[in-house]
């Protein structure tokens, strides 16, 4: 059994806005997902619904087996939510006291929630300032009093909303090796994010979905030879030589990059052999062939829906 | 025993709440001074009419229900405003009592405005009711203000769902309860039907009684009007129960619960 599936989920707002059409989509346990899309894709809208926060207009969807439209009780007890940003704390509480507080909400016995909180204070790092109010918490530290929260009930399922918007590139590394480590104890994880370099770091799978549909699921490195077609080579040279590999079939592109070179697109890997043969006969001597990073890879996939994806 | 626990967690945000917004010192020189500043009025306009009873009638009535009613629905929103009421929501446990849990700090607020209001209108207005209607005046305030507390947690609930209602209500119960509770205005003033609205209204049994308190009336008299004041309290309760839960179904469907 996936820890979380759906089946041509489907909602549609008010003035019939629609954010997500006919996803299906299944994450099995112990997996981190990457959930990446433009701004409007319908990220949030998924998560909320997985959530139990929202009802989907049609289709299903499942959380350890349990339906999130008429299991929300026991959805509730599986899952834990994290999202980025200042909002989701109660400012004039210590953290102690927000921990006390979620402990009683996800009903963690009161000797169980004795030990708990200490122990989830220390691991996210906040334990000389767990009875400092939170308001007193910089970005970071407020990032991982939200993922502490999210643990106190002992979720099998994460959801975690953009959980390092805003974070300083130190603490944003610092909360993604705790996503590591949730990760090693077996915690099924649902991350969205913008950003690429988060996605690839964290991530076993990525889903990319845009206008609420799903366009790919694909490890970063398999999203990545999916425009392995749209290769590039950048080389240094003059508008002679420009001409002459703008001459060669199965070369899509030659644009000018910054400060003198140019860089070669190609429809297909097979080409990239003749271009560099070319370049060497002209006498070329700066040549470099690269693999797209997984940003370029989303640009593709949610920019130029000839991929077929 | 779990959603005692939650209350009690809540209750200590409500504290935060309440320190918020005042200090000891701005409770006392800003918000006793507004309420008593009120009161004094209305110890005016009794002495203006030339009637003792008028007079006794406004002060046990503005003294009775001083401060009553705000700041407690304004409360029940507040969660959406801390970004937590999705997180509410989505966790295993009832929305009913961390709203109530949070809300209740405000009826102590309305207890010691009250009591404060008696207080002053017997130091500085050379007010002097009866002493043993004073001693019993306590339990028709907390009555009443447990009633209202009720109604409160029932309208704050409609408040959290359509935030923008949220001045409206409020305005809507202090409005009703100073109009057509018996606080300045006697209920038989108005016609049946508003009788009859202000019959399930909190305050009007509770008002009552402290009058009966303060003017000797019977022991019989005085607990079926608080007797009826605490129905009207379990009524709203009760409503206060199923809508709080069924406004977040409704906002589950609309999709007005956001994250943050």
């Amino acid at each position: 059994m996936p820890a979380v599936e759906t089946r041509d989920l489907g909602r549609v707002y008010a003035g019939g806005v629609r954010a997500l059409e006919g996803l299906s989509l299944s994450i099995e346990r112990g997996e981190v997902r990457g959930l990446l899309g433009p701004n409007g894709a319908g990220k949030t809208t998924l998560v909320r619904i997985l959530s139990t926060i929202l009802l989907p207009s049609e289709g299903q969807a499942f959380v350890l087996g349990h339906d999130v439209v008429r299991d929300t009780a026991a959805v509730r007890a599986a899952i834990g939510i994290v999202f980025g940003g200042d909002k989701g704390l109660y400012p004039k509480l210590t953290a102690r006291q927000t921990l006390d507080y979620w402990a009683a909400l996800y009903r963690v016995p009161i000797e169980q929630t004795r030990r708990k909180v200490p122990a989830l204070l220390d691991r996210v790092g906040l334990a000389t300032r767990a009875d400092d109010r939170v308001e007193t918490y910089s970005r970071g530290m407020k990032q991982r009093l939200h993922l502490a929260r999210g643990l106190i009930g002992d979720a099998k399922v994460l959801f975690l909303d953009e959980p390092t918007i805003g974070m300083d590139p130190i603490a944003a590394r610092d909360f993604r090796a705790l996503i590591g480590e949730l990760r090693g104890e077996g915690r099924t994880i649902l991350l969205t994010t913008h950003d690429m370099a988060e996605a690839e770091a964290v991530c076993d799978r990525v889903a990319l979905i845009d206008h609420g549909r799903l366009l790919a699921v694909e490890t970063p490195e398999s999203l990545s030879r999916l425009v392995s077609q749209h290769e590039r080579i950048d080389f240094e040279g003059d508008d002679q030589i420009v001409q002459a590999v703008q001459d060669l079939p199965g070369v899509v592109a030659v644009k000018p990059v910054l400060p003198t070179g140019f860089r070669v697109e190609v429809a297909d890997a097979d080409i990239v052999h003749s271009v560099l043969a070319l370049l060497v006969e002209q006498g070329v001597t700066s040549v470099n062939t690269s693999r797209p990073s997984l940003e370029e890879v989303y640009v593709h996939v949610v920019g130029d829906r000839g991929l077929k994806v | 025993m779990s959603n005692i626990r939650i209350m009690r967690h809540a209750f200590l945000v409500g504290i935060r709440d309440f320190q918020m917004f005042w200090t000891w010192r701005t409770w006392t020189f800003g918000w006793l001074a507004r309420i008593l500043t009120s009161a004094a009025i209305w110890v005016l306009m009794g002495r203006l009419t030339g009637s003792p009873q008028q007079l006794d009638y406004l002060l046990i009535g503005n003294a009775a229900v001083a401060g009553v009613g705000t700041f407690a629905i304004a409360a029940a929103v507040w969660d959406r405003w801390d970004g937590v009421y999705s997180l509410l929501i989505a966790s295993p446990a009832s929305l009913a009592p961390t709203t109530i849990g949070r809300m209740a700090i405000w009826i102590f607020h309305w207890l010691g405005s009250s009591a404060a209001t008696f207080a002053m209108l017997i130091l500085a207005f050379g007010w002097r009711p009866p002493l043993h209607g004073l001693l019993l005046a306590p339990v028709g305030v907390v009555l009443l203000s447990i009633s209202t507390f009720c109604l409160s947690v029932f309208l704050g609930a409609l408040a959290g769902a359509v935030p923008a209602l949220r001045n409206i209500l409020i305005n809507l119960l202090t409005t009703a309860i100073i109009a057509f509770c018996g606080v300045s205005v006697p209920v038989s003033f108005w016609p049946s039907p508003v009788q009859w609205i202000a019959a399930a209204l909190p305050c009007t049994h509770g008002v009552a009684a402290i009058r009966l308190m303060m003017a000797d009336g019977s022991a019989t008299a005085i607990l079926s009007e608080l007797g009826q004041e605490i129905a009207v309290a379990a009524f709203w309760l009760v409503l206060a129960l199923l809508a709080i839960d069924r406004m977040a179904e409704r906002g589950r469907r609309d999709g007005s619960i956001e994250f943050g």
